[in-house]
């Protein structure tokens, strides 16, 4: 079993990769047509599959590198007896690429059984795409053959002498060397400029070339991506600090303290799985914060878009229509206006009549400040006129006051005027109330109606986005899980004199608890510290114009839940731990 | 048998069963004296180590009793013998096993700390001071020498001021004068604090130290007087 937790996180990708290709087939089948949006989701299914593989990819490279340590008298006995380095790493990579497959075919494998269970939900069962299959077994194989070379290259290395050493050593090293600082802080540096540079010109810009939103997004994921191989290259180093941190509320019991200092005695390790914790963390809290602040911004498109359940367009008779039941029926007029250089539509509908007055957020001034003789506009508008709330500009040659400026549209036009500003008939009326109350004849379109598809559409995408990321963090959680499971076995010798010395069963298993939780907590902080500037940077490269909403409470959730989760992982090794008798654990020769 | 410190009676222990049943420990009755240091010798195999063990409750006996104090430990539960390990054992390993995370004064009050006990000051300065680590407290196991960290694990054995310290082979992975060293420093706990040491040997020079030695053969013991 031990040989196969390496490759534990390749079955989950695996399976994860291929349950993606069933539940297109699914959709396809249930659907019977290939709906242009669809597509849409499946790319981005596609993209979080990508990432889920590599943080797999990730978590065995970690898992093997302390599995062959572990092996490393049997390793260094081979050498003693005439293996050469070569051909004991080319051994190690053989067996990991082979335990590699079996556990690619494992997932595909399981992810197919998992999918005739589907007609138990009412859906019709996907067959066995074959290729697709062929392709998730061939990538995952592939993926922890690249895994394996660099664990087994370094464990290759052994001195033949480690062979008759009593006991194993443990690499507490938390120094890197000169190179390897460089390299982390080159990367660091190369991360921050493209952000600054990112933020500088995506502020700057109102009004953007064609391309410049992609220009800026590619820059980003650049930078994102330099930020974590800066992460994983200066972790070691890193790692104390942040556990000094995180280890605050441990400190005060002994059990605690003790966990704290078994996570720092081994610094690379604790670096290396909480990178990928912190990985999944930073795309979990870049996707709630980015959805909560496009949802932000939704809200106040959607109540410039929809004001109302209805718009009646045409001459209407007000009086017909509350008697028909509808409630709020707002008449408004329209004008053609010029303001300042741009000419656009205007109505000269009361904003604060409006159900959903709440849902609008002002950039600056507010709806009190509206009267004859101002405007408000929206940021567009007022950004490319470079104008806020209380300046002065020509609306049709009459001076006016901008009375406030609102994010993402006003509704039915482009600006908002006074009705003492407007002449002219009733252009329609904003109602609220069923569609089935409208008098027939009557030409209307049903706002609720387009409002509904559209939330729903932008609900399902996140819902879909964080179903995925939460299986990236799973495969983190699995990695801190085989982590914390071999780590045990190393100090195996440890835990049998404390236990000696006086250590129940009990506290021995709520000591190793506690470390994966560590884990799982250290690499909630790195994910977060990189998380929320990823998510404003990202907003930013998007153009929003928004500003960034931090969900504090799901963010305060995602940590805790984590911690819960890597605490869970532990579990199983702890319990294996706590059953060892001291005698047995004070004799073993690891 | 309740005047010794640590006693055996009529211990059994039996490793494996039917054909391939190993008798380790074959009815050995055996008693080491209170402020005494005792060796308990003889070749590998010989069931020394289980003997150690067993009084010592980090192992469970298949019949007779383990008398700690004159309480009979083969009957309590693993809680209750961790609790006795805790409060009234201490123990020295031939491979040192310090925490290899924790700083050398870290090490020495781990017991105390893991038992939630106040560290007695002053008895923690005496020890430091009796063997030898004042300059060394602030230091890992890694930057120590072999011996400097047996002193270490026998100053953590100490600070709990436990009935017995059961020392297993504590001389096993050191030189001979960096032995002598660590051994006088045994005798000279028993003299100066009246502690009560078994001393686990295979070694007739680390034997000599001793004021009594058990010789045990074929998991059998034989209680000797040695000068």
């Amino acid at each position: 079993m031990r040989r196969f937790l390496p490759v534990l996180s390749i079955t989950i990708a695996a399976f994860f990769a291929y349950s993606t290709v069933l539940a297109k087939d699914i959709t396809e089948r249930s659907l019977a047509v290939k709906a242009a949006k669809l597509v849409e989701v499946f790319a981005l299914l596609g993209a979080f599959v990508t990432v889920a593989m590599i943080v797999a990819a990730l978590v065995s490279t970690s898992t093997f590198r302390i599995a062959f340590a572990q092996r490393m008298r049997e390793l260094a006995l081979l050498r003693a007896v005439g293996a050469s380095r070569g051909r004991l790493a080319r051994g190690l990579v053989v067996e990991g690429a082979t335990t590699g497959l079996l556990a690619s075919v494992a997932g595909v494998a399981l992810a197919a059984g998992a999918g005739q269970l589907a007609p138990l939900a009412g859906l019709p069962a996907p067959g066995f795409p074959l290729t697709p299959a062929l392709v998730v077994v061939a990538g995952s194989f592939v993926l922890t053959t690249l895994a394996v070379l660099a664990p087994a290259w370094s464990a290759a290395k052994v001195s033949p002498l480690e062979a008759l050493r009593t006991s194993a050593t443990q690499d507490t090293r938390s120094r890197i060397g000169l190179p390897r600082w460089l390299l982390g802080v080159t990367m660091a540096i190369g991360a921050v400029l493209l952000l600054v540079d990112v933020a500088v010109e995506g502020l700057a810009t109102d009004r953007r070339p064609a391309g410049m939103t992609e220009d800026l997004l590619f820059k980003t994921t650049i930078s994102g991506t330099l930020a974590f191989l800066a992460l994983i290259t200066l972790g070691p180093a890193l790692i104390s600090p942040v556990l000094r941190l995180a280890g605050i509320p441990l400190r005060r019991s002994t059990i605690g303290s003790l966990a704290v200092s078994g996570v720092g005695g081994a610094p690379r390790r604790a670096a290396s799985v909480t990178a990928i914790v912190a990985l999944g963390v930073s795309l979990i809290i870049a996707t709630i914060t980015g959805a909560n602040t496009l949802q932000g911004l939704g809200k106040a498109e959607m109540a410039g878009a929809y004001p109302a359940d209805l718009e009646i367009t045409g001459p209407v008779d007000v009086k017909q229509l509350e008697n028909a039941g509808l409630t709020g029926v707002l008449p408004y007029r329209r004008a053609e206006v010029q303001v300042g250089r741009l000419t656009m539509e205007a109505t000269d509908l009361d904003l604060s009549r409006l159900r959903n007055l709440a849902d609008f957020q002002f950039e600056s001034g507010s709806i009190e400040d509206m009267g004859p003789g101002k405007i408000i506009l929206s940021t567009y508008t007022a950004h490319s006129l470079e104008l806020s709330a209380g300046a002065r500009v020509l609306v049709n040659g009459k001076p006016t006051t901008v009375a406030a400026v609102v994010f993402g549209g006003v509704p039915l036009g482009s600006a908002l005027v006074h009705r003492s500003d407007v002449e002219g008939p009733v252009a329609g009326v904003l109602a609220n109330g069923d569609k089935a109350r409208v008098p027939a004849g009557v030409e209307f379109e049903s706002l609720a109606d387009l409002r509904a598809a559209k939330e729903n559409w932008f609900t399902t995408l996140v819902a879909v986005a964080l179903g995925l990321l939460f299986l990236t963090i799973l495969i983190a959680v699995v990695g801190v899980g085989s982590t914390t499971a071999l780590s045990v076995v190393e100090r195996t010798r440890e835990s049998g004199l404390l236990r000696a010395i006086g250590l129940t069963r009990k506290e021995l298993g709520r000591m190793v608890t506690a470390e994966a939780g560590l884990y799982g907590v250290i690499g909630a902080l790195i994910g977060l510290a990189v998380g929320i500037p990823y998510a404003w940077l990202a907003i930013v490269s998007l153009g929003v114009d928004w500003p960034l909403q931090v969900p504090v409470v799901a963010v305060g959730l995602v940590v805790l839940a984590l911690a819960a989760l890597t605490a869970g992982a532990g579990l199983l090794p702890a319990r294996r731990a706590a059953r060892v008798s001291p005698v047995a654990a004070l004799h073993s020769i690891q | 048998m309740n005047n010794y410190a640590s006693a055996a009676v009529d211990l059994v222990k039996v490793y494996g069963s039917g054909d391939t049943a190993v008798r380790a420990l074959d009815g050995v009755t055996v008693g080491f004296r209170p402020a005494a240091f005792s060796a308990i010798m003889g070749p590998s195999g010989s069931g020394k180590s289980t003997l150690m063990h067993c009084l010592a409750g980090l192992d469970t006996a298949t019949s007779g009793a383990a008398l700690l104090g004159g309480k009979d430990l083969t009957r309590l539960s693993d809680n209750a013998l961790t609790k006795v390990r805790r409060d009234r054992i201490g123990f020295v390993f031939q491979a040192f096993n310090l925490l290899p995370t924790l700083t050398a004064e870290q090490n020495v009050l781990l017991p105390l700390n893991l038992a939630g006990r106040r560290v007695d000051r002053a008895w923690f300065a005496q020890l430091v001071e009796r063997l030898g680590l004042s300059s060394r407290l602030s230091h890992r196991p890694s930057e120590m020498s072999g011996g400097q960290q047996q002193r270490v694990a026998l100053a953590r054995a100490l600070v709990t001021r436990p009935d017995v310290i059961f020392a297993d082979e504590p001389t096993g992975n050191l030189d001979s004068r960096t032995s002598a060293d660590v051994l006088n420093m045994l005798r000279q706990s028993v003299r100066e604090f009246g502690q009560t040491i078994v001393m686990v040997t295979h070694d007739d020079r680390a034997a000599s130290y001793a004021d009594h030695v058990v010789r045990m053969a074929d998991g059998r013991g034989v209680q000797a007087v040695a000068a």
